[in-house]
């Protein structure tokens, strides 16, 4: 399990990079995340709650209700253009910030 | 089973959110927890082992409820910071992040606008009216003042007049016998034209008509370098005398008589001689007016080439290329000395006056045109200045979101940017809006401006109109943004919790210039206004209600003699009271309100030694019986001119009230005898009439004389204007009039109609115009100001609550409360009324020669603007402090 600090600085791209190619409910950004980190990453919803909603006012997602027979309507969100646009820039920043920590992380000390 | 949205609805508390909103979020976390529940119950959980899992997802319920309530959100996102970083490194990625940060800004700032669509609604058209009403007036204002005119290099043509300052005759006509030897003796000007109004009556139609007319001397087309569509223009033999059977035609009047028949030897009967048509002008030519339909040459006899005394030429010429108008001016004043040496009787004090033909058609129009514009500049500031304060107080509200922003480090241009791009979506849509409404309102205005403008016809959306728009545009984008963007950077300085307190000097600022320029429009309207009220009510000496006026002019080659003229008139003044419903018919030589008055020299029994020079001036006016009657004029003295004042009764004649006071101020005018300075009859005076407004509605009356039409020896004299009231319709009047007219000669054209009533109420077209413009504007203005400052008072007492509320724990009563944020509230508005009143003084000054009776009632309109500001300002601030003084003291120590 990674610290909170380091899961907060990186809990916004990893909703927008779920968000890419298709949409998805909040419970369900949450499942993902631990599955896909095998279980290394954990967002209680009362953690990713709040980034959705910042995200959404931000303009980088948009939120609706979608309902399906015999279930009760969920909210999913999808990635919009301003949020597209910003996982990509943000992509190459995360690159070559973790090129730039392993540089220093990974070099022999003398 | 678990009701998870009871659950969520008992441990949420979102009170800043509105319902709709905090019903969605509990739904959805509802949703997420009972998902999370039957995850767990998948997983083997028992129920009660389920529940404690699921409701291990939110723990502090506080915590999370204060997160989502908006107070976070204002808390600077990890990917702000991120570009943050990424534009610190400088590196490759940095450039698109900012760029994306752009679009993050501008989708916020359509978002921003979507979310408060009343405020952008009013902030858009706002910015609108303002645009347009400013492009408008200056579609006009340039169309009128700075389009080139219809002529090839118009810039080198100007109007050639004689001015005389002892006589008090500023650019006025020229005698032809001065502008031949001008014509001769010039350096300066390529070509010199004359030219002067001449009606005709257009017979051997199907409706005779009165054409408006001018004599041109031979250069007059070439001095316009117009030449003809069809056929020519005047060689100079026509221009000799007893040649002139020849004519020009526009090519309006050649469709109304010929239709699409091509130029080819046909001929008019103009005042009964044929004249052959030998051109035909360019359609939109019209020189000197619209009216002018036909052109005939000058072709004056020897005698009258030679002739100094009358002043009856207009001049045009264009000057050398590359002359300037001093040299000009220089040139032609050496001249005029000459002439003045040569022929001092004619000469003497006569100077030549050169204006370029620009000023000469729109001079007058320039101050009333600026000041227009002016106005509606002043509405276009006070507009962008009330949505910058409007601006600034959202900015306020978000100070918070600025002050944490800055603490993370988030860098000036980052914190202005989506402010930036809030006015960019108001100014741009504003904008855009407002030069389509001005495309509209210029073209729905065209005709309606015609009345008032000359060139009204030529106001069009052009390139340079269109600039304006834009420049407008840039310049409300400048104020509403620029304002917020200052006050913003410098909360990023100073700190939330400091500027809170505060009441912003910036939005103070913004009030003051508001006030100032409502105050300003407002003495302006006031002026307008109150002139228009006196004018309306102004009594022009006659009853307009229920008469008619008909224009006539007679034939030269048909009504030659005076005796023929008198005859033909009198005939048609019995037919027309022969008209059932007719009251009483008369006529005169100059209609009142025309803005006509001849003038001559008159003499006295006393003043029989006076040299000419010194005789006393008057209006001189002909009527026929029935005249005073028909239009009503008060007899105060003696009797009216009547059927007995024919030849070759003893000459008689009717002054007015002016007249008789200034030329026998110290006995009555009733008996004496008067006589014009070049006719050797003496009228003895049979009665004393009142004043009537005879130049204008705003224009004192000359003192003037009557002289009996029958009784006339001035043949030259072949027009009246007939009078005629009636009981009957207007319509049925008129029609009934033309058809006696012509079953006397039906040749006879006749030249205008008019409701006298209309012509009265036409007086105070301008000055009604005016009034209804500028008092809109001001309401406007002033409907933005007071909005504007109430906003500021109610948003100040709003972040007083609590040091308002310690006050009143304190002991502090209503009254000094409310002195308390009155005090504050009024002192921007104060001075913007101070400042208002000192340009005030300055449009007043502006106005004085503009507006009738400004002189008069300038100081008391200040008075009353001031007056009226101040409750307003009052008002504006009392609604909000009011509101202040009943704050509870308990309430107040809990907000914040």
């Amino acid at each position: 399990m990674f610290s909170n600090e380091l899961k907060k600085g990186s809990a916004e791209l990893l909703v927008l990079s779920l968000l890419e190619h298709r949409q998805r409910h909040g419970y369900e950004i949450g499942k993902m995340i631990e599955q896909l980190s095998r279980g290394q990453i954990v967002f209680r919803i009362a953690s990713l709650y709040p980034i959705l909603c910042r995200l959404e006012d931000r303009g980088l997602i948009a939120g609706r209700w979608v309902e399906r027979s015999g279930e009760r309507r969920r909210r999913y969100f999808r990635l919009t253009a301003a949020g597209r646009h910003l996982l990509q820039s943000q992509r190459d920043v995360w690159d070559d910030f973790v090129v730039a920590v392993n540089q220093i992380v990974r070099a022999p000390n003398d | 089973m678990t009701d998870w949205t009871e659950f969520v609805r008992n441990n949420l508390r979102l009170p800043a959110l509105p319902p709709g909103r905090e019903c969605e979020i509990v739904e959805d976390l509802a949703r997420q927890l009972e998902d999370a529940y039957q995850d767990a119950l998948a997983a083997g959980l028992s129920s009660h082992e389920a529940y404690i899992a699921a409701s291990q997802h939110i723990t502090d319920w506080t915590e999370f409820s204060r997160k989502i309530s908006g107070r976070e959100r204002a808390n600077m996102l990890q990917v702000d910071r991120w570009a943050a970083d990424a534009s610190v490194r400088g590196e490759s990625s940095s450039r698109s992040a900012w760029f994306g940060g752009i679009w993050t800004d501008s989708i916020s700032a359509v978002r921003t606008l979507r979310r408060s669509p009343t405020f952008s609604l009013l902030a858009i058209s706002t910015i609108a009216v303002g645009v347009a009403a400013t492009v408008v007036t200056f579609s006009i204002l340039y169309s009128a003042l700075w389009r080139t005119l219809p002529y090839p290099r118009s810039q080198e043509l100007v109007n050639v007049a004689e001015s005389n300052v002892k006589d008090g005759v500023v650019a006025g006509a020229v005698s032809a016998a001065n502008f031949y030897d001008w014509q001769a003796q010039n350096q300066c000007f390529s070509s010199m034209g004359a030219y002067s109004d001449w009606n005709f009556n257009l017979t051997g139609v199907s409706e005779p008509e009165r054409i408006h007319g001018e004599l041109v001397s031979a250069d007059f087309f070439s001095v316009l370098e117009v030449t003809a569509d069809q056929g020519r223009t005047f060689r100079h033999d026509e221009d000799a005398d007893g040649n002139s059977d020849v004519v020009v035609v526009s090519a309006r009047l050649w469709r109304r008589i010929f239709g699409t028949a091509t130029l080819a030897s046909q001929a008019i009967t103009l005042n009964g001689s044929r004249m052959a048509v030998v051109g035909i002008l360019p359609a939109g030519f019209a020189y000197p007016n619209k009216e002018v339909e036909i052109w005939v040459p000058l072709s004056l006899s020897l005698e009258n080439r030679q002739n100094r005394q009358g002043r009856w030429l207009q001049i045009v010429a264009r000057m050398k290329p590359g002359t300037t108008q001093e040299a000009v001016q220089k040139n032609m004043e050496a001249i005029s000395r000459r002439l003045e040496q040569a022929y001092p009787a004619s000469n003497l004090g006569w100077t030549s006056h050169i204006v370029s033909l620009r000023e000469k058609q729109v001079g007058k129009l320039r101050r009333p045109l600026f000041l227009l514009q002016a106005g509606v500049t002043f509405l276009f500031l006070t507009a962008c200045f009330n949505i910058a304060g409007l601006m600034i107080a959202r900015a306020t509200q978000r100070e918070a979101e600025f002050a944490t922003r800055v603490a993370l480090g988030a860098g000036r241009v980052r914190m202005i940017r989506p402010f930036f791009f809030e006015s960019v979506l108001f100014a741009g849509c504003g904008g855009a809006v407002g030069i389509l409404l001005a495309v509209v309102a210029i073209a729905f205005l065209r005709g309606e401006l015609e009345k008032i403008i000359p060139s009204a016809d030529r106001i069009a959306m052009n390139p340079i109109v269109l600039g304006l728009g834009i420049l407008l545009t840039a310049t409300c984008l400048l104020i509403c943004g620029l304002v917020p963007v200052v006050h913003s950077v410098r909360v990023g300085r100073q700190g939330h919790s400091r500027i809170k307190s505060r009441f912003s000097p910036m939005r103070q600022a913004m009030v003051g210039v508001q006030v100032m320029f409502a105050v300003t429009l407002a003495v302006g309207a006031m002026a307008c206004v109150r002139s228009f009220v006196r004018l309306a009510s102004v009594d022009p000496g006659f009853n307009p209600r229920s008469a008619v006026a008909v224009d006539l002019a007679f034939a030269k080659a048909k009504y030659e003699s005076n005796r023929q003229q008198v005859a033909v008139l009198q005939k048609v003044l019995e037919e027309i009271r022969a008209i059932p419903g007719v009251l009483c018919a008369g006529a005169i030589s100059d209609l009142p309100l025309r803005g006509n008055s001849m003038t001559f020299r008159l003499l006295r029994e006393q003043d029989r030694d006076l040299p000419a020079e010194k005789l006393p001036q008057a209006g001189v006016r002909w009527v026929t019986a029935h005249y005073f009657s028909s239009m009503q004029i008060k007899l105060l003295q003696g009797r009216f001119l009547g059927n007995r004042d024919v030849l070759p009764s003893p000459p008689a004649a009717v002054v007015n009230r002016s007249l008789a006071r200034q030329f026998w101020p110290a006995s009555d005018a009733l008996g004496k005898s008067i006589r014009l300075a070049d006719d050797s009859r003496w009228f003895s005076i049979v009665g004393v009439v009142d004043d009537v407004k005879q130049l204008s509605l705003s224009q004192d009356e000359v003192p003037a004389i009557y002289f009996p039409y029958a009784q006339k020896s001035q043949a030259w004299l072949n027009w009246a204007t007939l009078v005629v009231r009636s009981s009957i319709s207007t319509e049925a009047l008129i029609k009934a009039i033309r058809q006696r007219i012509r079953s006397i000669d039906s040749d006879q054209p006749i030249s205008k109609v008019e409701i006298l009533e209309q012509a009265v109420a036409a007086e105070i077209t301008i000055p009604r115009f005016a009034a209804t413009l500028s008092s809109t504007f001001t309401t406007i203005a002033f409907l933005l100001a007071v909005i504007g400052l109430g906003a500021i008072v109610a948003f100040a007492v709003t972040q007083r609550t609590h040091e308002i509320g310690i006050r009143m724990a304190l002991g502090a009563n209503k009254y000094q409360i409310l002195k308390l944020v009155i005090k504050q509230a009024t002192r921007s508005a104060l001075l913007g009324i101070a400042m208002g009143v000192l340009a005030s003084l300055f449009v007043l000054r502006l106005l004085e020669n503009l507006v009738y009776g400004v002189r008069d009632f300038g100081p008391v309109i200040l008075a009353q603007v001031c007056l009226a500001s101040m409750l307003l300002v009052l008002l504006a601030c009392c609604i909000p402090a009011m509101r202040a003084t009943h704050i509870e003291p308990i309430s107040a120590l809990h907000y914040e």
